[in-house]
Parts: C-alpha cells; structure tokens; sequence
C-alpha cells in the first residue's frame, strides 16, 4: 500500500513540475480545432456520398429502397439496393449476368416509358432483404427472354442468385 | 430431437423461395405512373433500335456480340452470312427468338432489316446485293416452326463452311 502511495505521489509531483496548465489549454485548444478541420482537408472520396440516391429527386422520383420505386415495375427478386449494392450496381463479392432480361417502365416525372434492364447479381446466397414482384412488362415463360421467373444468374460463373438491379437502358421511343 | 432440426433445416432451406415468391402479393398497389397495363409491344411503335434492346439485346447483348457460355451465337460481323447459303433467309425469320418475339410481322421485317446494315450489326457479313424482308415475307414462313434447330443451324453453317466463309459466331463445336 505503500509503494502504491509513493508511486503516484511521485509521478504526480513530476508531472505536476514538467508541465503547465496553460500549456495544457493550449494543446487541448489546438486539437479540437484540428480534429474539426481534419476531414473537410483530408483526401476523402466523397463521390458516394455524392451520388447516393437515398434523397427523391425531381427527374428520378421515388426511393429505390422501396418496392414501390418506378423502375421495379418489373422486378421479381431481392433489390440490389438493399443488399449492400445501388439500384445500378451488384453488392461487393458478387457478379452481374451480362445475359438479362429486358423491359420498360415509365417514369412518373416525366410520363416517359424507359428500357430498363434486370441484371442479376450473382455468386452469393440469396439477399433476402426487400423481396419485390411486380409483373408490368414481363411476359409469359414461353417467351423466356422476356419472363422474369427465369434465374438469369445462368450467364454468370456461379449461378447462386443474390439479388437483381434495375439498369435504365434509354427512353423507349 | 432429430426431428426438429430437420424441420428447422428445411424452414431455413425454403425461407429465401418462399419470400422471393413468384405470385405478387394481392394487396400490392402498381408501381407510381406504372398504374395504367402497358401497350404490348407489337402495338407500341417503338423504333427497331428500341425494339431490339427490349426483345434481342438480353441475351444477344446491345452490340450483338452474344453469349458463348449459354450458346447464345454472335450476330456481329456474322448474321449477315446466312443470307449467302439454301434456306437462310427462311432460317432468320424461323429461328425461335424471330418467330416467337413479341414483334408482328412488319416490326419483324424492319428490325431483320436494321440488324443487316454495314454499319449495323451484320456489318462486314452483309451480302453485296441485299434484298430487303417484307411483312408479308416474314408473315409466309414465320408459322412453320423449325422442329430440330441445332441441326438446322449446322446444316446452314456447313454450307457456310463449304463456300469458304469464316465461321465466327462464337459457338463452341
């Protein structure tokens, strides 16, 4: 106990000798202000932020979280969106069918049929995260080029289905 | 014990089926702006560049390069060559993505008409003299299914292959 008593009394009263307080102030003042100003300088890649469509925008209504968002009008499957990935881009660790189906759905900001494409993300088991069926332009397996029931993971190296995104193509004209 | 880890197993093994089911939910409302049932695509007149995205370019892909992997042949540079062999210009019109698309007979004989451009997708394979389909050209022979179409197809190509042209359509023999 008395160790302990000696050992604290003496490197209190030497830090207590090798510092001062206003320095102390000092320092503490200095590192607020660079911790405030250390992100907006460092080289961070702010594009993602950029570019997420989380907030409605006036061209592409709607949240692409949702099932209800335009361009699911056709989808049947896992939204990419919800698994890690974009309404337009596969989650890391998996690999788009570049073999698809495609169709169109219109756009309520401007009343325009669109092309979209309904890739599917494959090469990890399923999502199961915003299970979304819509049917508009889907037609039936007899034609299956154009139905959505089919696994179009069958063009990627794995043929595990993980989810689906929803690619505009073009304006249908 | 036993039991009750094979029914949990098999409850974790039909969960993602189950919830990425095939019949949509029958409360489900249409997507925003996709409330209205959409024009069926032989009565859209939509452009042929528009049409073939929406009834070709899923597998065939946007520039017609194809699919080796799922023996979707290459257009490219090649489709052109049936129209130099016995039967080809028949086979284009029969082969089951033509004759089975959504597109009626006039839509059909443009869009066979777009792909055989030399700027289009036939490209170099495109015969000197190009005689251009009709509606009622594809409307005689559409009907008749092709019953074997691998072997009509090797039949074409070896044609193809004894007139000394290069088979490039991607598939592997």
């Amino acid at each position: 106990m008395k160790l302990l008593d000696l050992l604290f009394e003496r490197s209190t009263r030497h830090v207590a000798d090798t510092t001062s307080r206003r320095k102390l102030l000092g320092r503490i003042g200095s590192l607020m202000i660079a911790g405030a100003a250390l992100p907006v300088l460092l080289p961070i890649d702010r594009t993602s932020k950029a570019l997420a469509a989380d907030k409605p925008m006036a061209g592409d209504p709607g949240d692409p979280n949702s099932c209800d968002y335009w361009r699911y009008c056709s989808v049947d499957g896992f939204l990419c969106s919800c698994c890690g990935g974009s309404v337009n881009a596969c989650p890391p660790g998996t690999e788009a069918s570049q073999v698809t189906w495609i169709g169109t759905c219109r756009n309520p900001a401007d009343g325009k049929d669109y092309i979209i494409s309904y890739n599917d993300c494959c090469g990890k088991h399923s999502c199961n995260q915003c299970a979304c069926t819509r049917n508009d332009s889907e037609e039936p397996a007899y034609r299956p080029f154009n139905n959505n029931d089919v696994n179009w993971c069958l063009a990627a190296k794995s043929h595990i289905y993980h989810c689906t995104v929803s690619i505009i193509r073009g304006v249908a004209v | 014990m036993r039991s009750l880890l094979i029914v949990g197993l098999a409850c974790a093994l039909t969960a993602p089926l189950a919830l990425a089911r095939a019949i949509p939910d029958p409360n489900q409302k249409h997507a925003p702006g996709n409330e209205a049932v959409q024009t069926p695509i032989a009565e859209a007149g939509y452009s042929a560049a528009v049409n073939y995205q929406l009834q070709c370019a899923g597998c065939h892909l946007g520039d017609g390069s194809g699919s080796r992997a799922n023996d979707v042949p290459r257009m490219k540079d090649f489709v052109g060559n049936f129209l130099k062999v016995d039967g080809g210009r028949e086979f284009l019109v029969r082969v089951p993505g033509m004759a089975q698309s959504a597109l009626n007979d006039e839509q059909l004989a443009v869009l066979i008409n777009w792909l055989m451009r030399k700027d289009g997708i036939a490209g170099t394979s495109l015969p000197e003299q190009y005689q251009p389909y009709t509606g009622e050209e594809v409307a005689a022979v559409r009907h008749r299914s092709v019953l074997n179409v691998p072997s009509a197809r090797a039949g074409l190509i070896a044609q193809m292959r004894a007139k000394g042209i290069a088979i490039e359509d991607g598939m592997s023999y």
